[in-house]
């Protein structure tokens, strides 16, 4: 099987359980960057970018109402972003900080994309909700219950659609600019594994500011900073 | 397992499958009830109304709802048995119990629960370990099965009382572990700080406190995802222009 198709796959499957509510959470970036990485032969690179990606959201906290960004499906795409384009330059160092911007970056469009489709999937929705009750005012509760189940088929086919499409569009732009641009002028971007985990302190720090908690996100902070001077 | 049944309990599982934005999970919870219509009404227009009746608006944590399906189930039962329970007194428990298990359920899991776990899972990244994944899945799975599956059970079983324990223990663990995952949050704060300092010097640590100030300060006007993207983008300037 082709490695889009499989990553597809896992991908969409993940989607239903992230949308349905089986909650087990192996949906979360850091487990499906892992399960991506794993399907691609690479597991440890593929838990590094899911790790990564999961760290940028570390103190995401679904709010009802709020829009909410699709984070495994975005996690899965740049996971297999960056390890299939990564793989195809034949893992040339120069290009590393490159393809783990543009598949973070694509990861993150995705995840926000994904919010707006189902922002507009929970209003579109109602018309099938209307469906279900009529079917249950003539008497059809199954008709009702397989309208219900029906979903899952759509959480399906949105994550494999979005992965294939996004997957092989990606990589190829990945490719293309990599080798338009001079790979050392880009060197730099390697970093981003040591700035982006920045963002998820910044949004664990507005979680946990509260009175009672607080205190305990200091203590935690001090302690841990002597421990590594002290350990050097 | 005693009291559960099975061939509702799985339903549970998709409640929010098929979530609008005007009925919330109604037609969700509908599907996890279907089973029982048949021995709830005996003629198919009694059968209809009891449908109907039930799938109405259904706003509750997914975790918990098994909890307020278990006490709906048990009520119908008990007016099946002969009981004067009305149509509105089911309405208005199933309401309560659904805002009260809302509050609780998505303080424990997506507030404190799912980030102490998701930040013990980074901690252990940075080093390249997959404990830390193992153990947010266990830690993470290990109350909410134990919760879905006792959660019906109580509901099934008491009603009267509707799962004080229930609450009552979520409330005092919830304490504990709250206090845990902002220490977590704080070690993990410490070791990218300190791993920034050392590959970056002085420059990625004084980026790195820039950076959270200014996800404090945007969190306050803008979503988490146009936050994350424009520091995200930030970062990757720095870093090209450095």
């Amino acid at each position: 099987m082709s490695p889009i198709l499989a990553v597809s796959l896992l991908g969409s499957s993940l989607a239903v359980e992230n949308r349905s509510s089986i909650n087990l959470l192996i949906s979360q970036p850091i487990s499906g960057g892992f399960l991506t990485g794993l399907v691609l032969g690479t597991p440890a690179e593929g838990f590094f970018i899911g790790a990564l990606f999961q760290m940028m959201f570390l103190g995401y906290v679904r709010v009802r109402g709020q829009r909410i960004p699709d984070l495994p499906v975005g996690a899965v795409t740049g996971t297999a972003l960056y390890v299939l384009t990564y793989r195809g330059l034949g893992g040339d160092p120069a290009f590393e900080g490159l393809v783990l911007f543009w598949s973070l970056f694509i990861a993150i469009l995705v995840s926000g994309f994904g919010g707006a489709v189902y922002k507009g999937w929970e209003t579109a929705s109602w018309h099938l909700y209307t469906l279900a009750r009529d079917s249950v005012k003539q008497g059809r509760p199954g008709s009702a219950s397989a309208l219900h189940l029906s979903t899952l088929l759509f959480h399906f086919l949105y994550g494999f659609l979005i992965l294939l499409i996004v997957i092989t569009a990606g990589r190829s732009f990945i490719m293309a600019v990599a080798t338009s641009v001079r790979g050392a002028t880009t060197g730099s971007l390697d970093m981003l594994s040591c700035l982006v985990p920045f963002i998820g302190i910044g949004f664990l720090l507005r979680l946990h500011f509260t009175t009672g908690r607080i205190f305990w996100f200091g203590a935690g902070f001090l302690a841990s900073y002597v421990f590594f001077i002290v350990r050097g | 397992m005693r009291g559960l049944k099975w061939y509702q309990f799985w339903r549970l599982f998709f409640i929010q499958s098929s979530r609008n934005n005007r009925t919330i999970d109604g037609l969700g919870f509908f599907h996890v009830l279907a089973p029982m219509f048949g021995r709830w009404a005996g003629d198919r227009e009694t059968r209809t109304d009891v449908a109907l009746r039930h799938m109405g608006y259904f706003n509750a944590n997914p975790i918990l709802a098994p909890f307020i399906v278990g006490v709906v189930v048990n009520l119908e039962e008990r007016r099946l048995g002969g009981e004067a329970i009305t149509d509105n007194q089911i309405g208005t428990v199933k309401d309560t119990l659904s805002s009260v298990s809302t509050t609780v359920g998505d303080i424990f899991f997506d507030v404190v629960l799912v980030p102490l776990g998701l930040t013990i899972g980074s901690i252990f990244a940075i080093y390249g370990s997959y404990i830390g994944l193992a153990i947010f899945l266990a830690l993470y799975n290990f109350y909410h099965i134990r919760v879905r599956i006792s959660g019906y059970r109580v509901g099934l079983q008491l009603c009267g009382g509707v799962g004080e324990k229930l609450v009552t223990r979520l409330f005092r663990e919830q304490n504990l572990l709250g206090g845990c995952a902002a220490f977590a949050s704080g070690a993990f704060a410490a070791l990218v700080f300190s791993r920034a300092y050392r590959m970056g010097g002085v420059g990625y640590g004084l980026w790195g406190i820039g950076a959270v100030a200014a996800i404090v300060l945007l969190r306050r006007k803008l979503s988490f995802f146009w936050c994350a993207v424009i520091v995200f983008l930030a970062a990757s300037l720095y870093l090209l222009l450095l």
